[in-house]
């Protein structure tokens, strides 16, 4: 509970920090990534907290190279 | 934000510090591990065949002046299949960096500081490099600049105090290993070594003046780098000897606690970890700038900086995800990287050139 | 108004400076000098030496507590003893100062393989403490004995580990790292020093010991203890001792005695010496060259001699160089006969000098070594004669 919290007011805290500039000068293109991002880094933040399993992006990437490896594992060895 | 310069002292000094990176701390052991004590050998050709590589990326940033990769990607391979290859190399750079972060926490965790989560690390470096991406390129190569004259003193040292104990048997036999296992082992360490300098082709055409001797800037900063690490690793191998290097977490630290200089120069060793913290956050800090500032270039933001903060935090969260434990970062480095890099690293700067040249062709 | 607040920000960082997530504070850690291993009905038993801090410190020791004291604690393996043990102390144990570590008899001829991966593997033992085997008694009754001078028995036991290493060339003194490379390379052999208990080990314990002009229980090194792959076999004499240290090329310094042609004896220290040691194999055939040179000086004269002829010196030398030939001969045949355990490195030698023939006689080592032909030559240099140069207490009579 207590860093889900704690991760909620850091995420208003960077908010509170960069909005009013984006606001401010109408940069409307960059506010919606910066809310998009920020979303993305606070719920995987808490999602880490809540110890929930998140899948695994290096996975992904180890499934489509397997094959590579294996066959320079094979053939230098 | 203005457009930011370095000079290419900055770029050479950079680009050691990056070349070495966590190699410093990892190579001993995975080299070791199958070539045993002419892990040396395959280092020092590693170096060399580095510098092929360099020469890739050189020609690649000759074609692409005042262009970042990213920009190059669209401007050369079109805008739907440069998006897409850019959103992909982001994507690396950002994996990596968070690979690196959890690296970096792993090391002080299970060496120094057994009780403190991994995150705590995690947290304090990244503060670090979010107000360095933020005060901008410059800044940081600045930071480079000051923190090169210390680490030579401090490898110079290291180097001078733990020679009594080389004892020169362990690297005997020379060449036992067979060829096959030797050419992977320089294939290993050439991907860990040289490829992510691929991340550099962001700023190098683009925010280095002179361009002419930059080349010869970043030839000499990998020279540098290769020397540092074929250094560390025959003395891993003379000092702790094969067996024992090959098994060791991080010989380099082991290495580092071995120093002791008439009973009272003992212990030093979490100096000497000065030494890899700087290049480690060198590489994590290019990794990071390489993936906001590739981001806001595919989504044609100018100025990246409101991106640093929430791609900081998504950092944290991913550098948690993306290495359950050792053994797993481990295996991922020791198998998957090589293959996985060399996309990134050679073929698409393949492609670039093959296809800048196609096009220049048909245009005239 | 950004100002005060980067000020504030950077003095609030300041709080974190007193301590961090893993602080231990001096006062929570219980320095271990000394770590004891025996096995007693098939569990690891510990023996830990902590310092007792109030009594060494130079200010004002009461002398009434012992200057160190010990726990033990038995466990399935060496960690899981080791935890139970903070069950005993009133802190937690701190193994980074870590001067000794005692094998008990009983253990050492087991195996010390199980000891040995956690102390290789914790993060806060490091490298530099010496590894000892005890003869005749378990490491628990060694790390019960106080010694004088040295108010921490540990720092006597490694003192004259090394003195002894250096001067008497007797011991060996071996770290942890040397120890694992040699247990897993090819021959798989070692020696560790080996420090026996003189008097009554139930007197060691006692105060009483250190109040006397004569020490009634002693902690004495004995010489080296040989072990084929990780098991105690057996133990090599003084004499046997000081031949390995030869043929390792750790020898520093160390006494000869001849004894001269007209009857007495003359001996002779040695200050320097270096071995090369070369394997070959011919046509199969396995075989090691040693070749030692050593310079002397001439230390102390027993009988009538004239020391300013050349011919003299010559003579010494070449007495010098047999005795020493005849001791490596004995140690050699210790432990190629006797034991059978390489542990001099031959194998690595031959290993080094040709890697593809030793693949082929790699299997065939356990018996092709105490067979290995060993050729030995030394040569002795007298350097100085002291500073007397014929003794005028055994002049030849005009």
């Amino acid at each position: 509970m207590l860093p889900t919290i704690g991760i909620l007011v850091i995420s208003t805290a960077i908010s509170l920090f960069e909005m009013p500039n984006l606001l401010k000068n109408n940069k409307t293109k960059e506010l919606w990534v910066f809310i998009i991002l920020l979303l993305i880094g606070t719920s995987l933040s808490i999602a880490l907290c809540l110890k929930v399993n998140l899948p695994n992006p290096l996975d992904w990437i180890t499934f489509i190279f397997k094959p590579f490896s294996d066959f320079i594992m094979t053939t230098l060895k | 934000m203005d457009k930011q310069m370095i000079s290419v002292r900055q770029l050479t000094i950079i680009v050691m510090f990056f070349s070495i990176g966590t190699a410093i701390l990892i190579v001993p052991a995975s080299i070791s591990q199958e070539i045993k004590q002419d892990a040396w050998i395959a280092t020092f050709l590693g170096v060399i065949l580095s510098l092929l590589v360099v020469k890739l990326f050189i020609i690649v940033g000759n074609i692409t002046t005042n262009l970042t990769l990213v920009e190059a990607f669209e401007n050369i391979l079109g805008k739907y299949v440069g998006k897409l290859i850019s959103i992909a190399f982001v994507l690396f750079t950002f994996f990596a960096a968070g690979e690196l972060l959890y690296y970096l926490g792993d090391f002080m965790q299970s060496a120094v500081m057994p009780e403190t989560p991994i995150v705590a690390f995690g947290i304090m470096f990244m503060l670090v490099i979010c107000y360095g991406v933020y005060l901008g390129i410059e800044t940081f190569a600045r930071s480079a600049e000051i923190l090169f004259p210390i680490f030579v003193l401090i490898f110079v040292l290291f180097v001078i105090f733990i020679s009594p104990q080389i004892d020169i048997k362990n690297i005997q036999p020379i060449l036992e290993s067979r060829t096959k296992p030797l050419i992977h082992s320089i294939l290993l360490f050439t991907s860990i070594f040289s490829f992510p300098l691929v991340v550099m082709l962001m700023i190098f055409p683009a925010s280095v003046n002179i361009h002419k001797s930059a080349s010869k800037g970043i030839y000499i900063g990998i020279i540098a780098g290769g020397i540092v690490l074929v250094s560390m690793i025959t003395l891993a191998i003379l000092v702790l000897g094969a067996p024992n290097a090959s098994q060791m977490s991080y010989p380099s630290y082991a290495m580092a606690q071995r120093i002791s200089i008439g009973n009272i120069l003992e212990r030093i060793e979490i100096i000497m970890a000065f030494l890899w913290i700087t290049t480690i956050y060198i590489r994590t800090f290019m990794y990071f700038y390489a993936s906001v500032l590739g981001l806001s270039q595919i989504l044609k933001i100018k100025d990246y900086r409101p991106l640093v903060l929430p791609m900081g935090m998504i950092l944290i969260a991913i550098s948690l995800i993306v290495h359950p434990n050792i053994i797993h970062s481990n295996t991922f480095n020791n198998e998957i990287w090589l293959p996985y890099s060399s996309v990134f690293a050679i073929l698409l700067p393949l492609l670039l050139v093959v296809v800048a040249k196609f096009r220049k062709i048909k245009s005239e | 108004m950004k100002r005060i607040t980067i000020i504030i920000f950077l003095l609030s960082l300041t709080l974190l400076l007193n301590g961090c997530w893993s602080k231990r504070e001096l006062n929570e850690l219980a320095i271990v000098m000394a770590l004891g291993i025996d096995k007693t009905d098939d569990e690891f038993e510990v023996t830990m030496q902590i310092v007792n801090p109030s009594e060494i410190s130079s200010k004002q020791p009461s002398g009434k507590n012992s200057p160190v004291v010990s726990y033990h604690a038995k466990g399935k393996s060496l960690f899981e003893a080791l935890r139970r043990t903070t069950a005993l102390t009133p802190r937690k144990p701190y193994f980074s100062h870590l001067q000794m570590l005692v094998i008990g008899e009983e253990l050492a001829a087991d195996g010390i393989n199980q000891s040995l991966d956690f102390l290789a593997r914790d993060h806060e033992v490091r490298n530099d403490f010496y590894i000892v085997v005890a003869d005749q008694s378990t490491a628990k009754e060694v790390l019960n004995v106080l010694t004088p001078i040295e108010k921490v028995p540990a720092n006597k036991l490694k003192n004259s580990n090394e003195g002894s290493q250096k001067s008497w060339a007797s011991t060996s003194t071996i770290q942890l790292d040397k120890l694992i490379n040699n247990l897993s390379s090819d021959g798989k052999s070692t020696v560790l020093s080996t420090i026996e208990i003189v008097g009554d080990k139930k007197l060691g314990i006692d105060p009483t010991n250190v109040e006397r002009i004569e020490t009634p229980v002693i902690l004495v090194y004995t010489g080296l203890s040989v072990f084929k792959e990780d098991k105690l076999v057996g133990q090599l004499n003084e004499e046997e001792s000081q031949g390995y240290n030869f043929i390792q090329d750790e020898l520093k310094s160390t006494i000869e005695i001849m004894s001269c042609p007209k009857g007495g004896n003359l001996s002779t220290e040695i200050i320097k010496s270096k071995t090369k040691v070369k394997g070959k194999i011919i046509n199969g055939t396995p075989s090691i060259d040693v070749t030692i040179n050593v310079d002397q000086n001439v230390g102390e004269v027993e009988c009538d001699i004239d020391l300013s002829k050349i011919k003299t010196i010559h003579m010494i030398n070449k007495s010098t160089s047999k005795l020493i030939k005849d001791k490596i001969k004995k140690s050699l045949d210790s432990i190629q006969k006797k034991y059978q355990a390489d542990v001099v490195g031959f194998g690595e030698a031959i290993h080094r000098a040709d890697p593809k023939e030793w693949k082929k006689i790699k299997g065939n080592w356990e018996s092709l070594f105490p067979e290995l032909k060993v050729n030995v030559k030394v040569n002795v240099n007298t350097r100085g004669l002291g500073t007397v140069q014929n003794s005028l207490l055994y002049k030849t009579k005009e």
